[in-house]
């Protein structure tokens, strides 16, 4: 037989993008120098780059907000034209920007916003230089751009982060068994962003407190084959069940 | 020939060197070969038609007196096409040398306006950039330019380096800026590679322009913008008022023109603007990234158009020419830059000059930030994704592998369970690197070192650390294997 079970809502939570929220460390310092030292860009254009989890779209979210910057999607670029997506300011954000397919669309969203005088920023999993980007007038201007790195975190970041990504779920977490996850995941912010998220559907479910042996269990099913929690409800999509 | 000719000859060259600047000379002069000297008449003959003409009406009477100044029999100089396959190879320019004392040591005076981007030009660059960033802040609200695009400031003629790839596109324009639709180049057309300085010219062109007469409407812009507001103007049904502004303009400079290619009505209403403005005797300019013949895809009658005025291309950038870049570019950013480090980068980035002044920017920019000097070392770190098409991922395997080679033992001892000193000690720095240079996680990398606990990384890692800062050379040993494995 089944044991009864807590079933665990898949509300979204919402990690805070907050410029007191960021977590320094030698991984990005490059990354948040620079946005600190807008508008001195080179060219008024900046890219950075890295892998999941790493922090871009929360430099992104700092930045917009301090520059009044919009803050855009590839799907922005398929549906309107430069000129309606450049805002007042002049300055312009775009996340996932190696995932735009219409590349004249972008460069004329680069053209457009240094004619303005604006700035752009742009995220991506690689360097602009690396996207393989086919027309030679957009490839050049990427291969221009100020591109920093957001490389692999070190231990004291990954634990600001792990710290940060349980206190974003108002999970209480001791010390030491954030010791105990460091000893024993990836060097990689994806990977602690992963862990969270599933310590969390389980001990929702369980009602339990998250501890060194929940942690293990987490580690040992993600080894299965990262087999989900039965019951769970994957975030992003709430289902009355 | 006899000698006192081609002496009188090297001097007379070297004199008009001198008095029309480096560029000029280079541009439309340098490949003049004299003929003959019979009686009271010089012959000098020149490759092309177009440049016999132009030689003849702008030189012709510098040449002639020139030449009187040496040798009081001459009357005419006679300046002809050379004969096909006469002095195919260009002939060595003695004028290279340095000026010869000349023989009657007529006084010439010395007009070389050459706009280099001379050391003296960069200081006088600062407070007219300042100017000109302000008038371009105040573009908006002067109704002459409402109609361009703003224009930056950086973009002059003075700092516009000059090289044997660009100085004929660089003669051009600099002939445009200073005698408009009289220069006879209308309209003119510059073409060559992404990022090698078409809009930098056009910029250029538009500054002196208005420097020189500040009461003309000089309109620049791209073709993307000449295209977003043609079909503004449809859509608002405003169109005529547009053709209107664009007709009103006294210079018009069209960037990127090969964006118009698939975009027929646009295309069509460039075409009778274009027409419109020549007639009038309005002066036009346009760039492109191939020339007019080349511009498959735009339509055939404007192309023919595009060219029949002075078609100039820009080749690809020298190495000498990078680097004198790259010096220029340093001094605008008043930095300093080991040349070593500009040679690097000259080496290195040779696509365009838009890739090598933002590689420049990006080492500048990385130094300043963490406050280190610039090296090649850094450089490559810092322009690592325009260096490489991939980053490295070292893995645990290269490591053990690297290591035991290093230490000079078998690769199975990185797994086995001895624990004698000679073999355990590189296996734990080679753990001490697993952590270091892979992202792996501890329990992971105990596993790949013959399944031991990660408890015994983590006790290599600390023993590592702790040897290195205890023992030099051992320090630099790992520091060593570190370095070689992430090249």
């Amino acid at each position: 037989m089944t044991a009864a079970r807590q079933l665990a809502f898949g509300f979204a939570h919402a990690p805070s993008l907050a410029a007191a929220d960021f977590c320094r460390g030698a991984a990005n310092e490059a990354a948040l120098a620079m946005i600190e030292r807008w508008p001195a860009w080179p060219a008024r254009r900046l890219a950075l780059w890295g892998p999941d989890g790493s922090g871009k779209t929360h430099l992104l979210a700092i930045w917009c907000a301090r520059s009044s910057a919009r803050a855009l999607c590839p799907a922005d670029l398929a549906r309107d034209e430069a000129p309606a997506l450049i805002p007042a300011s002049g300055h312009v954000a775009l996340d996932d920007a190696d995932c735009v397919l219409d590349e004249p669309a972008l460069l004329h969203l680069l053209n457009l916003v240094s004619e303005r005088g604006g700035s752009l920023l742009l995220t991506a999993r690689e360097a602009p230089a690396r996207w393989g980007t086919r027309l030679a007038d957009l490839r050049s201007r990427l291969r221009s751009i100020t591109a920093v790195a957001l490389g692999p975190p070190d231990e004291a970041l990954l634990r600001a982060v792990l710290t940060k990504l349980f206190a974003d779920r108002q999970l209480a977490v001791a010390p030491p068994t954030i010791d105990y996850i460091l000893r024993r995941i990836d060097r990689s912010l994806a990977a602690a962003r992963e862990l969270v998220a599933r310590l969390d559907r389980i001990a929702l479910a369980r009602g339990v407190q998250i501890g060194a042996a929940l942690v293990r269990e987490a580690l040992a099913r993600e080894e299965d084959g990262g087999g989900e929690y039965s019951v769970t409800v994957s975030p992003g999509e709430p289902k009355l069940l | 020939m006899d000698r006192e000719s081609e002496a009188q000859w090297v001097r007379v060259r070297a004199r008009l060197r001198e008095e029309v600047g480096e560029v000029e000379y280079r541009s439309w002069l340098r490949q003049m070969v004299l003929q003959e000297v019979s009686g009271d008449e010089v012959v000098v003959a020149l490759p092309t038609r177009f440049l016999r003409d132009w030689v003849n009406s702008h030189f012709g009477d510098r040449l002639r007196s020139l030449w009187q100044a040496e040798n009081r029999k001459v009357r005419r100089v006679a300046v002809i096409v050379r004969a096909q396959g006469a002095a195919l190879a260009e002939p060595v320019d003695p004028a290279a040398a340095t000026v010869p004392g000349g023989a009657n040591g007529a006084a010439v005076p010395a007009t070389a306006t050459t706009p280099r981007a001379s050391a003296h030009a960069g200081q006088r660059l600062g407070a007219r950039a300042a100017a000109r960033a302000e008038e371009a802040a105040r573009n908006g609200g002067d109704p002459r330019h409402d109609f361009s695009a703003p224009l930056d400031p950086r973009l002059t003629f003075d700092a516009f380096v000059v090289g044997k790839p660009n100085e004929f596109a660089f003669a051009c324009a600099r002939r445009v800026a200073e005698h408009g639709p009289t220069a006879g180049f209308n309209p003119l057309f510059l073409h060559g590679g992404v990022g090698l300085g078409k809009t930098h010219l056009l910029h250029a062109i538009a500054w002196r322009l208005r420097e020189r007469d500040p009461g003309k409407r000089v309109a620049y812009m791209s073709a993307e913008s000449f295209m977003y507001r043609f079909i503004a103007a449809l859509r608002s049904e405003n169109a005529m008022a547009f053709k209107e502004q664009l007709r009103a303009v006294d210079v018009l400079m069209v960037d990127d023109v090969q964006f118009l290619i698939g975009k027929e009505s646009t295309q069509e209403e460039f075409f009778h603007t274009f027409n419109a403005l020549v007639e009038l005797g309005k002066q036009v300019v346009v760039s492109a990234d191939k020339s007019p013949a080349d511009l498959a895809g735009l339509e055939e009658r404007l192309r023919t158009r595009l060219g029949c005025g002075m078609v100039a291309d820009i080749h690809a950038t020298t190495f000498e020419l990078r680097v004198s870049i790259l010096q220029a570019k340093t001094a605008a950013l008043g930095t300093t830059v080991p040349p070593k480090v500009l040679e690097f980068l000259a080496h290195k980035i040779t696509s365009n000059v838009r890739e090598l002044e933002g590689a420049l920017n990006r080492v500048v920019a990385h130094a300043q930030l963490v406050g280190r000097p610039i090296t090649i070392e850094s450089s490559q770190e810092v322009l690592r994704d325009l260096l490489r098409a991939h980053d490295r991922r070292v893995t645990i395997e290269e490591i053990q592998k690297r290591v035991a080679e290093h230490y000079n033992i078998r690769l199975a001892e990185m797994t086995s369970a001895r624990r004698a000193r000679m073999v355990a000690r590189p296996r734990q720095v080679a753990m001490f690197l697993a952590k270091q240079l892979t992202q792996r996680s501890l329990p992971e990398i105990g596993r790949k070192f013959g399944g031991r606990d990660h408890t015994t990384v983590m006790h290599a890692v600390s023993r590592v650390t702790e040897l290195m800062q205890s023992d030099l050379s051992f320090a630099e040993d790992v520091e060593l294997l570190r370095r070689m494995l992430e090249s």
